[in-house]
């Protein structure tokens, strides 16, 4: 499983950081910046969340197959 | 439509509190949103004239827009439609604009760090479980003074990094400075309370300036935009921002909350027997209970929404108890719906002024859906509740129940 945000669709309203923030962060410029890419297991739920709470729907998950 | 009743709306002033608890306003905004998606209000004795938003899309929009349609001169009806304004805007939060809004505002949610957080939300665990607790079977009591109102000052206070024996005190001043909880308080008293307000802050601002905490007082006391610090009167003015924006907002929804478990006992049950989660029956009652009613925001450019034609220096509100209401966007809009997906609901706002305290909001009244469903059995209306006074904010000063506990 991957994260993927957008850049261009982040409003800067912050909800992933609180809700996962091993994985968001926000840039200077307040747009939101992915710390790390591959989610622990430990985490879905909290990564699921942030997904869940963004506003803008900016944050998307990608399934990726172990071929890729 | 032409078998349709017509409904005149012309008598109905957006602008004067009386308006929301004398009419049907779904009715209203079912008119508005069905016929004059764009409507200009008249001026009336409350003020100026101004524009009236309340299809979803529409409200989305100019939320997003924060380009043409700013926060700086205001950011509600009672504040823009004075003469002289709100004296905190351009400083606070949510009336600065960016750049300046969009800094302040990143470094702030950075000082709101996991650590804080845990401690916050804790806190507040305990507190509220507390409270329901000591309220489920000991007979009639009231939600909003008795449960609501003691949960988001304390939850603010600890976030800011406020003294707890100081909560009472600010929940008092905080009460009487939105002037929302009573008809007929005068408006010498409101400012006296505003005042009170700022002198206490401006003390304990001095105190973590000198000696910062690990709290978003000291943050913002120590913060720096562009290498210059805040003013006093910034940092002052911000703390006193979140503790209105926080209070009131929490409190109207946790009591709509126990209102509506009540009317609608399946919902209840759904969230008892733990059918619905917490999470989406908190989505579910920050939907329905809509606190803030509309956002204000001022045109600086000409543009067309819809057909209308808003000029530079036009008044634009955005009715978001109606955005949330829109059968466009909400399936059964007009129903209680605990596991309502999806839910994007506009509660919080949307885009760079999106409610800063949501991540709070949300933890206050899922804590108060989590201790209901720990304790409570049966939740039994007592009288008939009372409607707030205000533009503003939507919901109620009192509702009268009795708590039946499991046993």
């Amino acid at each position: 499983m991957l994260i993927h945000a957008d850049v261009d669709r982040c409003v800067g309203a912050g909800q992933c950081l609180m809700a996962a923030p091993d994985y968001f962060d926000l840039t200077d410029a307040g747009t939101v910046t992915v710390l790390r890419t591959d989610i622990r297991a430990d985490d879905v739920v909290d990564v699921e969340r942030a997904i869940e709470l963004c506003p803008a729907k900016a944050i998307k998950q990608r399934h990726v197959s172990r071929s890729d | 439509m032409s078998t349709t009743t017509e409904i005149d709306i012309s008598p109905v002033d957006l602008a004067d509190p009386e308006t929301f608890v004398r009419n049907d306003m779904d009715e209203v905004w079912q008119l508005l949103r069905d016929e004059h998606p764009v409507y200009r209000q008249p001026a009336s004795s409350s003020g100026g004239a101004f524009w009236v938003l309340s299809r979803y899309d529409d409200v989305l929009a100019l939320y997003k827009d924060h380009e043409n349609f700013v926060s700086g001169p205001g950011n509600m009806l009672e504040s823009l439609l004075k003469p002289h304004g709100d004296p905190a805007t351009g400083k606070v939060l949510a009336m600065t604009d960016n750049p300046r809004h969009s800094a302040i505002r990143t470094m702030l949610l950075k000082a709101f760090t996991p650590r804080i957080r845990s401690f916050v939300v804790e806190r507040l665990e305990r507190r509220v479980d507390e409270l329901v607790a000591s309220l489920v079977g000991t007979g009639e009591f009231d939600v909003a003074t008795d449960l609501a109102e003691l949960v988001p000052i304390g939850t603010i206070c600890d976030l800011l990094g406020f003294p707890a024996p100081d909560h009472r005190m600010l929940l008092e001043l905080s009460g009487k400075a939105l002037s929302s909880d009573n008809a007929g308080q005068t408006a010498d008293e409101t400012w006296l309370a505003r005042n009170e307000l700022l002198v206490y802050c401006s003390t304990v601002i001095e105190e973590r300036r000198d000696q910062p905490r690990d709290d978003l007082l000291s943050a913002l006391a120590t913060m720096e935009v562009g290498g210059v610090p805040l003013t006093d009167e910034e940092v002052l003015l911000n703390c006193y921002g979140f503790l209105l924006a926080g209070d009131h907002t929490s409190r109207l929804a946790m009591v709509s909350a126990v209102w509506n478990f009540a009317r609608y006992p399946d919902q209840w049950e759904a969230v008892k027997d733990g059918w619905a989660s917490p999470a989406s029956a908190v989505e579910e009652i920050v939907r329905w209970a809509s606190p803030v009613q509309h956002v204000g925001r001022t045109a600086v450019a000409d543009v067309m929404i819809r057909d209308r034609l808003i000029q530079a220096g036009d008044v634009v509100t955005a009715w978001t108890v109606s955005a949330n209401r829109d059968e466009r966007v909400f399936n059964r809009p007009h129903e209680f719906d605990v596991a309502r997906t999806p839910n994007k609901h506009l509660g919080f706002g949307y885009g760079a002024h999106f409610c800063f305290g949501a991540y709070l909001g949300r933890a206050e009244i899922g804590a108060v859906v989590q201790s209901l469903q720990k304790h409570v059995r049966h939740i039994q209306v007592a009288g008939e509740p009372k409607p707030l006074y205000s533009t503003f904010l939507r919901g109620y000063s009192s509702l009268p129940v009795s708590l039946h506990g499991h046993a």
